[in-house]
């Protein structure tokens, strides 16, 4: 599209060579004409989505990761606390301690910011002149390819050491199925791929949910 | 008679005047026509570009700007459920003995923490997340006649905050069509108060220390 774009800076010395230029130009005019006020339309519009979508994926994930925390702080300061315990009970609940403890310290290591490697960066005129889909495939490939580390196995490796916590303490755990719709969306899906493999071995785990929003159920 | 004369006669008609000179209607419609068909194709075309060119950046702010929020609602909602599974796994008459344990006192405090919980269940994203106002400035003024002038791809997730939504306006008396917009606007903002995630942590403190403090162990 940048060729249209250029149109627009036409040298008014040469229209006055060929006065037939402006005639023969006129589509091309109005044509980049329209699509300057529809870019920047657009630019404001992806913002807004952008922004819509990233707070779906924040909360979708940290409100999951912040839950494991809170019941890791719970735990922590319920049974660092030492007290009368019975010899019986006191290394299973030392066990208890320390999987909330590392979960903690696992989760003070998550990544607050989005972890896109393009952070700011539009994309290349390149690929603004591939159709919405591919654009977006190539969005994520790049995602993917330039993260420093990788998120979804950082958690699944909390959601493990969660559900070990759970069955140390013999408590059942949250069960986490809310965000295995997300598999339907390409938008902005860095991280969605390797998620749905934690999501279905949640599944398979947690018995039959399927339709449900379990995660509703338990709040 | 007249008819038949030459077009080209400059006496004989009004048409050779006007057709396709600065007066003739016809020139101003293809005019129009033209400006019409290829600015709107550039539009369309601009506006998906222009899409495409922000909406990582849009994505970036609005994940930086939620997740502190998303956070600590997890680990109110985390600490308050580890409450819950300590006071119902803990045999609290056999621990504590004789004096303090009370089953319809333990049934309360059990009823309160399970309330408790729930209030947090039904803290929504759109409750404690920021507010996108330029978003919302753009859709008063560029949008002011259409009720989603965003449209997101329909997914389970969105379709079942959509009958979230519904049903608590419903259940709170509210509109049974949806509400408008601005409603729903306005019901955010004194939501958004309402749930407020400090006086949340403030009670959720009060439960622990009358909790923990009583059955310390």
């Amino acid at each position: 599209m940048a060729e249209h774009a250029s149109m627009r800076s036409d040298d008014p010395f040469e229209m006055d060579e060929d006065p037939l230029q402006e005639a023969a130009d006129v589509e091309a005019r109005f044509y980049a004409q329209g699509y300057d006020d529809g870019h920047a339309h657009g630019r404001l519009h992806g913002l807004f989505e952008g922004r819509q979508l990233g707070k779906e994926k924040a909360f979708e994930l940290w409100e999951e990761v912040g839950f494991y925390e809170g019941s890791a702080m719970f735990w922590m300061k319920r049974l660092g606390g030492g007290g009368d315990k019975s010899n019986g009970s006191k290394s299973k609940e030392a066990r208890a301690l320390t999987h909330a403890k590392t979960l903690y310290e696992m989760i003070q290591g998550l990544p607050t910011s989005n972890p896109s490697p393009e952070s700011g960066n539009p994309p290349s005129a390149a690929e603004t002149d591939m159709d919405a889909s591919a654009n977006v495939d190539s969005a994520v490939t790049v995602a993917d390819q330039g993260g420093d580390f990788d998120l979804p196995s950082l958690v699944s490796a909390i959601r493990a050491k969660y559900r070990l916590l759970c069955a140390s303490l013999g408590i059942r755990p949250r069960l986490v199925a809310g965000s295995a719709s997300i598999r339907s969306r390409s938008e902005g899906a860095e991280e969605d791929p390797p998620f749905d493999s934690a999501e279905m071995q949640v599944e398979g785990i947690e018995g039959p949910m399927k339709g449900v929003d379990t995660s509703k159920l338990r709040f | 008679m007249e008819e038949d004369d030459d077009w080209l006669n400059d006496e004989s008609g009004q048409s050779y005047r006007h057709q396709g000179g600065a007066a003739d209607p016809l020139v101003d419609a293809e005019w129009n026509r033209l400006a019409t068909r290829y600015s709107d194709a550039g539009y369309r075309e601009g506006i998906t570009d222009g899409k495409l060119a922000t909406l990582q950046q849009g994505f970036d702010q609005g994940f930086n700007s939620s997740v502190l929020a998303s956070r600590r609602l997890g680990q109110l909602r985390g600490r308050a459920n580890g409450l819950l599974s300590f006071l119902l796994k803990t045999d609290i008459p056999a621990q504590n003995g004789s004096s303090s344990a009370d089953p319809a006192r333990v049934d309360l405090t059990i009823s309160n923490v399970r309330e408790f919980v729930r209030l947090l269940g039904n803290v929504k994203r759109d409750d404690i997340l920021p507010l996108d106002t330029e978003r919302l400035e753009h859709e008063r003024n560029e949008h002011p006649d259409q009720d989603h002038a965003f449209e997101f791809e329909r997914n389970d997730k969105r379709d079942m905050e959509g009958l979230e939504d519904a049903m608590r306006a419903v259940s709170s008396g509210g509109d049974i069509v949806g509400p408008r917009p601005e409603t729903r606007k306005e019901n955010t903002d004194s939501a958004r108060d309402a749930s407020s995630l400090d006086a949340l942590e403030r009670q959720l403190i009060q439960l622990e220390a009358a909790i923990i403090g009583d059955h310390q162990i």
